[in-house]
């Protein structure tokens, strides 16, 4: 497992964690029943307080992403069999999306060159996956 | 995981003729009674009666312990094998169980004799374990070795060099970790220190000295729990042990002078697993036989056993710039 952290990044810390973790475990790095480091041992290789890695295991355990069991390390949970409901995915990545449409617009990124991130994007991961 | 079997259940025979002879001489000669001496002290004097099928049972129970534990050995062993080497484990069930049947046969001898007084084992035990090992050894020689397919998976590391390149470009701090924590690892940190633990507080009455060593031996156990554990940062590389996380190597990157990848037999070339000295290195390993060699600029040598030892190269390889 490989984590970094900026400070520079507008996003928190705890956040830049949980989504490293979740692009590892898509990119098949990290795989279901993988343990995880500690919380003390990520907060003090990272130099970071151990509060921040806390949340971050917190959030992972809330998403279902890991597990995590008093007295064990957390582990990489089975990946989800059944696809998310309407209703979840409209909640999450739709709000998502929209966020980023708005910051595109803002940035005078064009309809079309906003899709065609997506689409390049898409088309890397599927190179990766298929790797 | 394969399931044939790559070292002959044949090799092992002798072990179970000497354990069956156990079993019958126990048969014939143990009598079924409650007052014979079960427990002696190191002057060969009784200090517990009871029913002498108790040492019989404990006996032949050993016996069959030790052969399948040779059986899981020598299997490993076989597997680990890229050509025929002589295995100096397999002689182990024959040395254990023979030297098994000479306690049991100095024990006969006691009852037999109408006295209190056991006679020493070793008398029987060091040369039935003595011709039982070379009859070992004729057999290691001729066991026939099966090749087999090794499937090593060498991963691309490209992304993550580029990856670890960029984030060194803009000194962020970061952390590369994996760690090796086995099944087995498990078992043995939770059952035997467990089962250490029950027995000291029962013997402690009794045998103060041989609770003292089983509640150190608990709490030695218990320390495995958790497994090996490698962090690099761009500072350090850092081994840690268990669930104290004692440090099995806190060395500074800027000391390591080279890494390699390499491959290695855990049994032929240390002897087991976990921390290991031999081949002028340190090793620490829970499974799998392949590992990345670490220098450091003194000439000291660690081998580190990896499940990824291409990346874990790639990340020493970038912080030691």
């Amino acid at each position: 497992m490989f984590i970094f952290v900026d400070d520079k990044n507008p996003r928190p810390i705890y956040l830049q964690i949980v989504m490293q973790i979740k692009e590892q475990i898509r990119k098949g790095d990290l795989k279901p029943g993988d343990p995880l480091p500690s919380v003390r041992e990520l907060a003090e290789s990272l130099q970071i307080n151990l509060h921040t890695v806390h949340r971050a295991y917190q959030k992972l355990r809330d998403q279902g992403i890991i597990n995590m069991r008093l007295g064990q390390c957390a582990v990489v949970a089975k990946l989800r069999e059944i696809p998310a409901s309407h209703e979840e995915v409209e909640s999450i990545l739709e709000n998502r999306l929209n966020e980023l449409i708005t910051e595109a617009f803002h940035l005078g990124v064009s309809k079309e060159e906003f899709s065609h991130l997506v689409d390049k994007l898409l088309e890397v991961q599927d190179k990766g996956e298929r790797r | 995981m394969n399931r044939r079997l790559y070292h002959p259940l044949w090799t092992h025979i002798p072990a179970a003729l000497i354990s069956m002879l156990m079993i019958i001489l126990a048969a014939i000669f143990i009598p079924a009674s409650n007052a014979a001496p079960v427990h002696f002290g190191l002057d060969g004097r009784p200090d517990r009666y009871g029913s002498p099928w108790e040492v019989a049972i404990g006996l032949i129970g050993l016996s069959i312990l030790y052969i399948g534990t040779s059986v899981v050995i020598d299997e490993l062993w076989a597997r680990q094998e890229d050509r025929k080497t002589f295995n100096w484990m397999s002689l182990f069930d024959e040395i254990s169980v023979g030297a098994l049947l000479g306690f049991e046969l100095s024990y006969i001898a006691m009852l037999s004799s109408g006295r209190n007084l056991l006679p020493s084992p070793w008398f029987f035990a060091i040369p039935i374990s003595g011709v039982a090992a070379f009859l070992a050894v004729l057999i290691e020689k001729r066991r026939p070795y099966q090749p087999h397919e090794v499937h090593i998976n060498v991963e691309d590391t490209a992304e993550l060099e580029e990856e670890i390149a960029k984030r060194r470009e803009l000194d962020l701090p970061m952390v590369y970790w994996e760690s090796q924590n086995p099944v087995y690892n498990t078992v043995l940190a939770i059952i035997v220190s467990v089962t250490m633990l029950i027995g000291g507080v029962i013997t402690w009455i009794y045998l103060p000295w041989t609770s003292t060593v089983m509640f150190i031996s608990a709490f030695a156990f218990l320390v495995l729990y958790g497994g090996i554990r490698v962090m690099v940062t761009p500072n350090r590389l850092v081994v840690n042990l268990g669930i104290l996380g004692v440090h099995l190597l806190n060395l500074d990157t800027q000391q390591i002078s080279s890494v390699q990848v390499i491959g290695f037999s855990p049994l032929r070339d240390f002897g087991g697993y976990g921390i290991r000295v031999g081949r002028g290195m340190v090793a620490f390993y829970m499974r799998g036989n392949r590992g990345v060699l670490v220098t450091t600029r003194a000439g000291k040598k660690f081998l580190i056993g990896s499940d990824h030892p291409e990346r874990l190269a790639a990340v020493l390889k970038s912080v030691m710039e």
